[in-house]
């Protein structure tokens, strides 16, 4: 954390390097987070680049309150999602994860079973309400604690835990639902 | 099985954002406006509004002073400048006087020297006027003088 604070401090201070460390360190995980939410691969890296664009030029009203960047970074990547969603009038449509987007750690069977099994958590979340999505992706994907949520979307812990203890049953409803009507029809098959 | 659903979930871990877009955002990113630039880090946020309020303060307080001292204690080469005796006696000496009456003897020695023109410019003036000259040269006591030299000029002069 010591680190953390140091880069922010003299990216505070227009050195762009420092910024640089904190962008590699976290752009993938709030890509990640962008791109659960929208679905699609454009629009998500859109939203991304806006996000590290908005936190550069406003680095200077971030405070440091013990608490990673990454917290920030998430409020201001939950409300470009909102921003997109207020404006954006098409169909909402789950792209595919193309192969290359999966890490090189994973075999290329891995890969086909695991792009299943995305394609259907991946929907069951999209049916899930905007706060229970950001919490279950923020604290199983992205592996923050209650508490950094808490922060992220200006909820108290105790929320969070509701919310998250919601989400989990809604998902499990959903991906089981799934599951039987995808066994149903290859069994009709 | 609310933990299989957390491991379906946990496998979304795996997705990376293409490499391509990772550089490209970086340079967009960096290529645009820089942010202002923040007050230096030792300086907390909290002290910034306390400089600023001791800076008016002290403006405040040089103005303040400015004209508050020299009230309390009055300079007596300010004061000797409005005495009027003092004044008048600089008054006196003043060069402009000095100036007027070299004026005035300017004027006088003009008025001196244009009627003495006139006079020698005038060929009817009374003292070439030759009555007038011998009447003169009658009552003039020619005995009393001792130079001969002048005795002929002046009767070159009658002739």
């Amino acid at each position: 954390m010591k680190e953390e604070e140091l880069l922010i401090q003299k990216a505070k201070q227009g050195d762009d390097i420092s910024f640089g460390k904190l962008y590699d360190t976290y752009l993938p995980s709030i890509y990640r987070f962008v791109f659960l939410k929208i679905g699609r691969k454009e629009d998500a890296e859109d939203i991304t680049q806006k996000v590290f664009v908005n936190a550069w030029q406003n680095l200077k009203g971030f405070e440091f309150k013990g608490f990673p960047f990454s917290s920030w970074l998430y409020r201001i990547a939950s409300n470009a999602v909102i921003d997109y969603y207020r404006t954006w009038k098409g169909n909402i449509s789950i792209d595919l994860v193309p192969e290359e987007y999966f890490s090189e750690s994973m075999n290329e069977e891995g890969r086909i079973d695991d792009n299943f099994d995305i394609t259907r958590v991946r929907t069951a979340i999209a049916k899930l309400e905007p706060d229970q999505q950001n919490v279950v992706i923020m604290k199983f994907v992205s592996d923050l604690s209650n508490k950094e949520i808490a922060e992220s979307l200006g909820k108290t812990e105790g929320a969070i835990r509701v919310i998250q203890h919601r989400a989990l049953k809604q998902l499990k409803t959903l991906i089981d639902t799934d599951e039987e009507r995808h066994n149903r029809t290859t069994k009709e098959a | 099985m609310k933990n299989a659903t957390i491991e379906q979930l946990k496998k979304l871990k795996y997705i990376e954002p293409d490499h391509g877009f990772v550089l490209r955002a970086r340079n967009e990113i960096f290529a645009g406006s820089k942010p202002a630039f923040s007050m230096p880090s030792r300086m907390p946020t909290f002290a910034i509004p306390m400089w600023a309020l001791s800076g008016a303060a002290l403006t405040a307080l040089l103005v303040g002073v400015s004209f508050i001292v020299p009230m309390m204690f009055p300079r007596p080469a300010f004061s000797a400048s409005l005495n009027m005796n003092t004044l008048a006696t600089e008054y006196g000496s003043l060069p402009i006087n000095i100036q007027l009456k070299e004026i005035k003897y300017e004027q006088s020695m003009n008025q001196a020297v244009a009627s003495a023109i006139s006079e020698v410019s005038d060929t009817k003036t009374q003292h070439l006027n030759t009555e007038l000259l011998q009447t003169e040269e009658k009552g003039a006591t020619l005995t009393e003088t001792n130079s001969t030299q002048i005795d002929s000029l002046l009767e070159t002069l009658l002739q």
